[in-house]
């Protein structure tokens, strides 16, 4: 264990008698772009919560850096470790999206206030998610797609050199999905280690380092994006997979939908 | 770099709201201070005072008649700052709670503080202990014991597979109150004789104090003032769900065991001195949050001072509205304090849900 990465070893999650995740072995790496898909139910937001030390394995454990991820307080994990739910219930009411961003700052907060460092972070976070216009709005006015982007940047400002995301894309249209994931890109490129839960296997595929399938609670597949056979992909998942090429690269469809 | 400077420029009107609303609470606090000191049978002009108090501090002999120095300094002093230091406790409390439980109409006494506080000062009064040990303040003493251990139970109710569970806190703190509101009850049933020392300690009060008193008030309540201050990145935390606020770093358990703790300590200073006073906690935290926002540390620090200023002014009131004696001081924060309240659901309605 004394390679760089945020990684789970032979892990298990067991609730009551319903095992979650059965001998599940991961390893996130600085500079890449871990999609995990799969069926509904399979374990995959579980894994992701595994992984950014919201749960403890019932066996197993998980390491940052060759260190337990559970000897690291709440403050320092949070420093390396950022995480976004899907659904967020309850929305604060009456903060400013600046507020918001903000929050993101607390495990490297002062207790007692806020330094310049993290204001130039936050106006940074804002600009880079083009939040410039709102920053000052009441977060609880905006829409999910301009919400959405608050949270990523918030994910921006927390400075986490490992980003976990639950499904980023499923309440946002068209192309604030695209920007999103092409922002996602943006980080694994810039050195951020970035694993993301996403049911959209084009977008999977497409913006993906790596592929890892997650099925009945174990880790089916791991496999380069690039070398991927969709078709034992499509198989696993229950439907069939078509390739396409577009501008001379391959991207994935779901085929079924059309009417013959 | 134009979006940049827009959001900067932007930022800064809200932190000159908050000085404005600092500076204008704290006059407002200051001149209520200075007018309830003032007023009286004897009044004392702000020069008077001032020169007093200058004089006690200074050493010097009094340059001013020593009856008018003996009123302000021994009688009206204390009493007053005594209902700033509740005042401000109940405020804060009721603005830490408001956060904790996502709710507005959450006040200092929801968790079980007031029944708690109730049974202790009613179990004392009926008790018939000897006049020594009322005056030494074993009904404050009990009400504060009364009022922590109620918050106690209705926490160890909330546990639940090693966490709080914030909506059980507020069913358990519900049972707690209305157990400890029977207890009470009965007691009061069977004591007939001593009904009307326990209602006005209920109805709330500040005749019976002195520095001594202030004293034993003010040390929990600037203990756990200032560890709510310090709480107030936190419970901006809890506004986000619990998976949220971990995320960034938060240990959500201790924030909310130090929430509830905090709170109640100060809750239960202020009760213990002055009895059940109703509406601060609740009218305070909404009207402040109404004039810089949610965030938490600074709704607390002006929430404190507001509640400190409506507090010196509803005893002043209870002070000099009734030719012979007071009027509970809990019967002027409800009777100004429900219409206010309406008035603002009314402005505000439709925003609430």
């Amino acid at each position: 264990m004394t390679e760089a990465g945020l990684a789970v070893a032979r892990a298990w999650v067991t609730v009551g008698h319903k095992t979650i995740l059965a001998d599940v072995a991961l390893r996130l790496r600085p500079g890449e772009l871990v999609a995990v898909v799969g069926r509904n139910g399979a374990g995959k937001s579980t894994l992701l919560r595994l992984l950014a030390g919201l749960i403890v394995p019932s066996r197993g454990a998980v390491f940052l850096d060759a260190r337990a991820l559970g000897a690291l307080s709440a403050r320092e994990r949070a420093k390396r470790i950022g995480f976004l739910a899907p659904a967020r219930v309850p929305v604060p009411v009456g903060y400013t999206v600046r507020q918001i961003i903000g929050w993101a700052r607390f495990a490297r907060h002062s207790w007692w206030r806020s330094t310049g460092v993290d204001d130039r972070l936050v106006d940074g976070a804002i600009e880079a998610m083009e939040l410039g216009a709102l920053a000052e709005r009441p977060f609880d006015t905006l829409s999910d797609g301009e919400r959405q982007r608050v949270w990523l940047a918030g994910l921006l400002a927390q400075e986490a050199d490992y980003v976990l995301l639950d499904e980023p894309t499923s309440h946002l249209d068209a192309s604030h999905a695209v920007e999103g994931l092409r922002t996602l890109g943006g980080w694994a490129r810039a050195g951020k280690a970035v694993a993301v839960v996403l049911h959209d296997l084009d977008a999977a595929l497409a913006v993906a380092d790596r592929v890892v399938l997650i099925e009945a609670g174990r880790v089916a597949l791991d496999e380069p994006a690039e070398s991927l056979a969709t078709d034992e992909l499509g198989r696993r998942l229950g439907v069939r997979l078509a390739e396409v090429l577009v501008d001379g690269r391959r991207r994935v469809v779901v085929d079924g939908l059309v009417a013959s | 770099m134009s979006v940049w400077a827009l959001s900067r420029a932007r930022a800064r009107p809200a932190g000159h709201r908050t000085l404005a609303a600092g500076t204008a609470l704290g006059l407002l606090l200051l001149s209520s201070v200075v007018l309830a000191v003032g007023f009286g049978r004897v009044a004392i002009s702000p020069a008077d005072q001032l020169t007093i108090i200058v004089d006690r501090l200074g050493g010097r002999p009094a340059s001013i008649d020593p009856r008018i120095a003996s009123i302000l300094l021994d009688i009206r002093l204390p009493r007053v700052v005594l209902a700033a230091v509740t005042g401000a406790a109940l405020a804060a409390a009721g603005a830490a709670l408001q956060g904790l439980f996502r709710n507005p109409l959450a006040d200092p006494y929801l968790v079980g503080v007031s029944s708690g506080a109730s049974l202790g000062a009613v179990l004392t009064l009926t008790l018939g202990l000897s006049p020594v040990l009322y005056a030494a303040g074993a009904v404050q003493a009990a009400a504060f014991i009364g009022a922590l251990v109620a918050v106690g139970l209705a926490m160890l109710f909330a546990q639940a597979g090693g966490r709080t569970s914030v909506p059980s806190l507020l069913l358990a703190g519900i049972a707690v109150a209305a157990l400890g509101g029977a207890v009470t009850s009965y007691l009061l049933f069977f004591h007939g004789e001593r009904i009307f020392a326990a209602f006005a300690w209920l109805l709330g009060g500040f005749n019976a104090s002195d520095w001594p008193l202030v004293a034993r008030v003010s040390l929990p309540a600037a203990v756990g003032l200032a560890g709510l201050v310090a709480l107030g990145p936190s419970l901006d935390l809890l506004q986000l769900d619990e998976e949220a606020a971990r995320a960034r770093g938060l240990r959500v358990e201790a924030a909310k065991v130090a929430t509830v703790g905090l709170a109640s300590l100060v809750t239960a200073a202020a009760v213990s001195a002055a009895g059940l006073i109703a509406f601060v906690g609740l009218v305070a935290p909404h009207v402040v949050r109404l004039l810089v926002g949610p965030e938490h540390r600074r709704l607390l620090v002006l929430s404190a001072i507001g509640g400190a200023a409506f507090l010196v002014v509803a005893d002043l009131v209870a002070r000099v509205a009734l030719s012979e004696g007071d009027l509970p001081v809990g019967v002027v924060t409800a009777a100004v304090g429900g219409p206010f309240f309406l008035a603002l659901l009314w402005s505000r309605r439709g925003r609430l849900g």
